[in-house]
């Protein structure tokens, strides 16, 4: 560990130093000034997404301990810090003036916080890292409006995730206890993947498991989402769909991968079961909300669901870009990240009288008042609910596809293909309610005028996530490659081994990445 | 080293069974009187109100908090300072890990700087947030 | 068995009973010597009908502790109140082990008991037990009085206990952070923990720490008054509010154990004070008191020197006690965080730089950045306008807002 391997974590350190200002900075009388605190968090953000391409895919030579930098974390970190951005215009404006320090601060420490997970090569880091995710969420939850439903959420929230990181730490500590190392590297070593793996192991695996299905508000650890979501503002809640979610699949990919993506009956069945669960109960709930947030909430359970599904499927080589789980996953993640965003931007940017918009029966006739943004509204929910011509349809094509076309030889083709089946009847059920809420803005007569909020963030969110979807639909292409390069390292083992597991020969090298840079990868 | 503990741990032990002892023989000695009045808590004479379970000034449950803050912060600085001490008075300017790497002085220094700057942060941002003021 | 005695083993058992002993009994004499300063203070005779000039007083006084009623009252938590005093007994009674008394000792200058030895040929140290984590041990055995105090505040199920109590852990929590900064000073200057070698240390080179750092030595005696609960920190038994406060509902010899732990802490914290700063059992021009001189002889007035020293910063402890008043809690935990922690850190700092250069030795370099830590601590102060002591920043507000008077404000 030298000075110069500080430049490979520029970003990071961009944010940590970034966020560490702001927090003094808020109780300072520069902190007053409007707008002063919000601008420069985008500039810290921005400085750090600029330092982020500038630096492009890491080579992987950096001497960091406890990280190891792959094109995945190139991935996450810009993927963050672009979402990010878009979350802190969301939330400029909206915290009580005297907390907006802590409040952007957090905002950072929790995005600093989903960059190194995507880099820890060592599970002590790996555990920080989630924390260091989760810990600021609940107190953005609870600083997000002055109300007591905020603190409830915030206290709920608390309590379950302190429960997970129990179950996450809990589960590190076993896998600890089966490799002797710390070291994700070894650990994959030391473990072995398919049937060389010991109990110890699995238990291990079946813990973290839990304690990650918990930030991804898997079932059953779904049950605080829908409260918080409806308890917390709405900018906050656009982030807590994101963020913790984002984290959480990282870092299954991360322990997955130590497991070399080979697995034993009982954990496949436990995940294929989760996945159907989660995407069922989550459609199923979403059906009967009367409040949009918490619709949102169960939204964003089911789509944990899909989410699994490539999870399930896993890496894949040399079968064609649509057959590939990780690249879906990745793929998926950055869209329902814009989408998500972008329905929230929607709430964010009206008010109803004093409040926030609550109900969906709020948003009646909102296409009278205001057609583009209940139109951009509409791209969004369209999207969420997988209709062409939205970049939300791609995405979930690349996952079910994925699914079907695991191929014969596949131990678990049939039950993957089921899986599949229940995720297109499950985004079939989704489209009732999302369509309600087109219809109650389309159709409905309006029942009184929603004011626009003040500032204009929330509606540029809206507008940028809208068009992002109709793009993403148009040419896929770039965001395509992106998520493939970014899941090559998780195809060849670098993320954490180091070595490839399946040899240099030319055959097995994926499209879209020369024989030279894989080897560079590998090495 | 260990008779050291063994001093220490007979030394202890006594003093323990002294406490227990002198408390025992203080209770056979002296009188014993009860009644309902001498039962009761002593609040200047006046009738009993309610018993102590009861809310509390939240200000101590945040110098609770400071102080766990702190005080984990400082334990940091002890095996630090002896590390450092060597580093900087053994000649060569460095130490040793175990693991075999070498920390130069001024390694050590920038570590403890950054890891001090972090407090001293904390401290200012407590001081601006008014957590030491007491009203 | 005589053999036994000239161990390091056997010598250390019989110096602990020999210092326990010495301190039980030097306790009930600080009583008496206190309530002398006090009548001395107040122009008054003070104790003076037990026994000539009163100096039987302390033995009547244990003898009431013992043959009062051992009172439960109905209320208390009967467990924790008994264990709370015994607690604070058993601290005031490790926490000197560690102290070093008097250097080295030649096992064969001891009359009758060395007699078989060579000069030279076994040395012994003169402190209970060697640790090389000294201080660290002391620092653990301090902080657990603080279990004494809540425990038995809150067993007794009183409010005036309680409260007490709360203010007695907040304002202990609260200096133990400057204290553990002030003596990492010391540490950052000797490169030891191990007390008996900064006692030496200071004895060859001639020179006091308080030389060095005379800031940091006021720091840690403020601190070390506020760990014992002395006035002008004695708001825990503020007795104008709460009767007696954590120790309302105790009488008898429990009482009597919690009066000890407080005066033993007293004598184990300025003995540390010595230790640290004021150059332990070491005194200029003296040969008898050089690390060289051995002698038993030697050992008892390097031993007595220590007791001196110990017994001066106790009358400096009574004297303060006797003529300043009582701090308000806000003032009393803005002293702690807005002005020791602060300056402590600072102190650490530069000791920290110092030591990099190579001059945490030198006494001009350390007392320059001393005078630089005071003087930003001055600058900072006067900049504010309001004293440390003075009224709460926000009430001065308050008052200016409301157009009231500042001596009618709320406190």
């Amino acid at each position: 560990m030298t000075f110069a391997a500080l430049g490979h974590i520029l970003p990071e350190l961009i944010l940590l130093v970034g966020a560490c200002a702001l927090l003094v900075l808020g109780v300072t009388r520069v902190g007053r000034a409007p707008g002063a605190l919000a601008g420069a968090t985008c500039g810290v953000c921005a400085a750090a997404l600029a330092a982020t391409l500038w630096a492009g895919i890491p080579d992987g030579t950096a001497e960091l301990s406890g990280l190891a930098l792959s094109a995945m974390t190139f991935y996450v970190r810009w993927l963050t810090l672009l979402v990010g951005l878009l979350l802190v215009l969301l939330n400029g404006r909206q915290a009580d003036p005297a907390e907006q320090g802590e409040y952007l601060s957090l905002l950072l420490f929790t995005m600093l916080g989903v960059l190194l997970t995507a880099s820890a090569s060592d599970v002590v880091v790996l555990f920080f890292a989630i924390e260091l995710v989760s810990v600021p969420t609940y107190v953005l939850a609870a600083l997000s409006r002055r109300d007591a439903r905020a603190s409830e959420a915030a206290v709920k929230y608390f309590f379950l995730g302190a429960l997970s990181a129990a179950l996450l730490a809990y589960g590190l500590g076993f896998l600890y206890g089966a490799a002797g190392s710390t070291s994700l590297s070894a650990m994959a070593r030391a473990i072995g993947s398919g049937a060389e793996v010991g109990g110890l192991a699995l238990i291990g695996l079946l813990l973290v498991f839990g304690g990650l299905s918990f930030k991804i508000a898997a079932v059953p650890f779904h049950a605080y989402a829908a409260d918080v979501y409806e308890g917390a503002a709405a900018p906050v809640t656009a982030l807590l769909g994101f963020i913790p979610k984002f984290a959480g699949f990282v870092a299954l990919i991360r322990v997955l991968d130590v497991f070399g993506w080979a697995m034993s009956p009982g954990v496949f069945w436990l995940i294929w079961a989760t996945a159907a669960l989660t995407m069922t109960v989550g459609n199923i709930l979403g059906l009967i909300q009367k409040n949009v947030k918490r619709m949102l909430a169960y939204s964003s359970i089911a789509h944990s669901g899909y989410m699994l599904v490539a999870l399930l499927v896993g890496p894949r080589l040399g079968e064609g870009p649509m057959s590939n789980g990780v690249t879906a996953l990745l793929f998926y993640m950055a869209v329902y990240g814009v989408m998500n965003l972008g329905a929230f931007a929607a709430l964010s940017s009206f008010r109803r009288g004093e409040d926030e918009v609550e109900l969906v029966e709020d948003l009646s006739g909102l296409a009278r008042s205001q057609p583009g943004a209940a139109l951009a509204l509409c791209v969004c929910l369209f999207s969420l609910m997988g209709f062409p011509p939205t970049a939300g349809f791609l995405g979930k094509v690349y996952i079910f596809s994925g699914a079907f076309s695991v191929g014969a030889d596949h131990a678990y083709a049939g039950a993957l293909a089921v899986l599949a089946v229940i995720g297109v009847l499950n985004s079939a059920v989704a489209a009732a309610y999302y369509l309600r809420v087109a219809a109650v803005c389309w159709v409905n007569p309006e029942r009184e005028r929603l004011a626009p909020a003040s500032g204009m963030s929330g509606r540029l969110g809206l507008t940028i996530a809208a068009v992002a979807m109709i793009a993403l639909f148009v040419s896929p292409q770039a965001l395509l490659s992106r998520a493939r390069t970014a899941s090559e390292p998780v195809l060849s083992g670098s993320v954490v081994k180091g070595v490839s597991r399946l040899g240099l020969d030319g055959a097995s090298v994926p499209s879209g990445i020369s024989a030279e840079g894989y080897a560079a990868l590998s090495e | 080293m260990l008779e050291s503990y063994l001093t220490l741990a007979i030394c202890i032990l006594s003093v323990v069974v002294a406490a227990g002892g002198a408390l025992i023989v203080a209770h056979v000695i002296g009188p014993g009187r009860r009644g309902r009045v001498k039962d009761q808590p002593y609040e200047s004479g006046m009738p009993v109100v309610h018993d102590i379970q009861r809310r509390f000034n939240i200000r101590f449950y945040i110098i609770a908090m400071l102080f766990l803050l702190f005080d984990v912060e400082i334990v940091f600085l002890w095996p630090w300072a002896e590390a450092f001490y060597q580093s900087c008075t053994n000649g060569t300017g460095s130490i040793i890990v175990d693991d075999g790497t070498v920390a130069t002085k001024g390694f050590l220094l920038f570590g403890m700087g950054m890891f001090f700057l972090i407090l001293l942060l904390g401290l200012v941002y407590e001081w601006k947030k008014g957590a030491f003021e007491w009203d | 068995m005589k053999d036994f005695l000239v161990t390091q083993f056997g010598f250390s058992l019989v110096l602990a009973a020999l210092v326990f002993a010495v301190i039980q009994g030097a306790v009930a004499y600080c009583i008496y010597y206190e309530r002398k300063i006090a009548a001395w203070t107040q122009d008054r005779y003070g104790p003076n009908r037990a026994g000539p000039l009163g100096l039987l007083q302390p033995i009547a006084d244990g003898l009431k502790f013992v043959f009062k009623e051992d009172y439960i009252p109905g209320h208390v938590d009967k467990i924790l109140f008994v264990l709370a005093p015994g607690i604070m007994f058993v601290v005031c009674g490790i926490g000197f082990l560690i102290l070093p008394w008097g250097g080295q000792l030649d096992a064969s200058t001891l009359p009758w008991l060395g007699s078989h030895l060579q000069p030279g040929e076994r040395m012994l140290s003169v402190q209970v037990v060697s640790l090389n984590v000294g201080i660290l041990y002391l620092l653990a055995v301090m902080s657990m009085s603080v279990y004494g105090v809540v425990l038995g505040g809150w067993s007794s199920n009183n409010k005036y206990s309680f409260y007490g109590a709360m203010r007695a852990c907040a304002q202990m929590l609260a200096y133990e952070i400057p204290m553990g900064l002030t003596i990492l000073v010391v540490v950052l200057t000797m490169g030891t923990l191990r007390l008996e070698e900064i006692a030496a240390e200071q004895a060859a080179s001639g020179v006091w720490n308080v030389a060095r750092h005379p800031l940091a030595a006021l720091i840690l005696f403020i601190t070390a008054l506020a760990e014992a609960n002395r006035a002008p920190f004695d708001l825990a038994e503020a007795e104008q509010e709460l009767v007696g406060g954590y120790h309302t509902e105790y009488g008898a010899l429990k009482f009597g154990l919690f009066f000890l732990g407080e005066y033993a802490s007293m004598i184990t914290t300025s003995a540390l004070v010595v230790v640290l700063f004021l150059g332990g059992w070491h005194v200029w021009g003296v040969s008898a008191l050089t690390m060289e001189a051995t002698s038993i002889w030697a050992v008892l007035a390097k031993m007595t020197v220590m007791a001196g020293k110990v017994a001066i910063l106790i009358f400096v402890y009574m004297w303060v006690r006797w003529s300043l008043p009582r701090f308000r809690f806000d003032q009393l935990m803005r002293l702690a965080w807005k002005s020791l922690v602060p300056m402590s850190l600072g102190l650490f700092a530069a000791a920290a730089g110092l030591l990099y250069f190579g001059l945490h030795r030198s006494i001009a370099a350390c007392l320059a950045v001393n005078a630089v830590v005071l003087a930003g601590a001055v600058a900072v102060a006067s900049r504010g306008r309001t004293p440390i002591t003075g009224r709460q920043a926000n009430l001065v507000r308050q008052a200016a807002r409301n157009d009231v008077p500042l001596a009618e404000v709320r406190t």
